[in-house]
């Protein structure tokens, strides 16, 4: 009984979310213990990487850093140019650049959702409904928030929905994670669509939640249906949804947080 | 081990598997408060909605006290079956949830960890009886 009570509150209100922060942190031995033997196995395999092995690494990691500082110096120029453009247009420019660095924790403990937890909280700054991005794209937005630990569920779980836009031909749809393994799916593109195998969406900032700009993922097939006025598409993350081990956690939209529903119900 | 939520998971309900042991093999003594209780640990511990391993342990441990005394005569490989029952029930009782509060992917995965647990259970139950004897519980 207690636990329908318990199931009724936390599903339909924010009332626990509060206690559940402070509750957390009796989960937060548990997954230092859970997710020791997987460390340990990262630490060895850290240390018996050998000496050349290691050279090759550096090697490789500086000449992407050079080209990395190369476009980086452009961006600014850029960037500077853009919000030249966007003043002489009227439109505000908004580059959030504000972000939390965060690792993911190796325990996955709830096989019925596409989540995963990270170890930074309610302390660091994190809130619900911040976009987390990885090093290759969006990875998803965060659910639930503990006092140390948050969980976010990835853009392939089938309660997720993104607004993107493609970059060849500026179409925009929502894109929604198919909850079978690693996919996305597109459900709302009309059959006249121009859209191709192999095309690019990136995040388009509508909805407030994901920063706009941003790569979500590429187009793998697309099916036609005569019967259907819609075109059946499947897309692959550009994320590494399973193999990634840091993230970011962007802190752009929490102003607009109180003009945007919640957005764990608005993507319903 | 677990790698990212996107990858197969196929590891059945271990902590279901343990209780399971203990109702069979000390009927009556975990009691429904300390099954709910361990239920809702679960729940802290994955971030989940609050309330549903808590749920679905308390079934669980229920059910498996009431079949206990019965359970006990059969040899191992025919309690395979009984777990096979339990473990589909908590799967069960955990997707009706999910799917009530619309919070859940549906995937075959789950079912697959559901047999992996019933074919596991003669390892499992014999591993537990000999750590139970070695640690000189009742």
């Amino acid at each position: 009984m207690l636990s329908i009570v318990l199931l009724v509150t936390d599903s339909k209100t924010q009332i626990l979310s509060q206690a559940r922060a402070v509750v957390s942190v009796v989960a937060l031995p548990i997954h230092v213990v859970a997710s020791s033997p997987v460390l340990f196995f990262h630490w060895i395999g850290n240390d018996l990487e050998d000496w050349g092995e290691l050279k090759n690494k550096y090697s490789v990691l500086q000449r992407q850093h050079l080209i990395l500082q190369s476009r980086l110096q452009q961006l600014d120029a850029l960037q500077a140019e853009n919000t030249r453009l966007r003043e002489i247009i009227g439109t505000a420019s908004k580059l959030s650049e504000e972000a939390i660095f965060a690792r993911i924790v190796e325990v996955h403990p709830d096989p019925y959702n596409q989540t995963v937890l990270v170890n930074r909280g309610g302390a660091d700054g994190a809130y619900v409904g911040q976009a987390v991005i990885g090093s290759t794209g969006v990875i998803g937005q965060v659910v639930r928030v503990g006092l140390f630990r948050s969980s976010i569920m990835l853009i392939t779980d089938s309660s997720q929905g993104i607004p993107v836009q493609f970059v060849r031909s500026g179409v925009r749809t929502i894109v929604y994670g198919s909850g079978q393994g690693n996919l996305l799916t597109a459900p709302y593109l009309a059959r006249t669509a121009d859209v191709r195998r192999g095309d690019i969406f990136v995040t388009s900032g509508l909805g407030y939640l994901y920063p706009e700009g941003y790569p979500v993922g590429t187009i793998q097939k697309i099916e036609s249906d005569v019967n259907s006025p819609f075109l059946s598409i499947v897309a692959e993350p550009a994320a590494q949804l399973s193999g990634a081990r840091e993230v970011l956690l962007m802190s752009g939209n929490e102003n607009k947080s109180s003009t945007v529903p919640d957005p764990e119900k608005m993507s319903n | 081990m677990p790698n990212g939520a996107s990858s197969k998971n196929y590891n059945p309900d271990w902590i279901s598997l343990v209780l399971i042991y203990w109702c069979f093999a000390v009927p009556k003594k975990i009691g429904l408060a300390p099954a709910w209780l361990i239920g809702l640990l679960v729940d802290i511990v994955s971030f989940g909605t609050l309330g549903r391993y808590a749920l679905s342990k308390l079934i669980i441990v229920f059910l498996a006290d009431r079949l206990a005394l019965r359970v006990r005569m059969f040899p191992v490989w025919q309690q395979s079956f009984i777990i096979l029952f339990l473990l589909t029930i908590e799967t069960a009782i955990l997707l009706f949830i999910g799917i009530i509060i619309s919070d859940i992917n549906f995937s075959h995965d789950r079912w697959i960890a559901v047999l992996v647990g019933a074919l596991l259970w003669p390892v499992i139950y014999i591993m537990l009886r000999r750590l139970r004897h070695w640690a000189r519980l009742p």
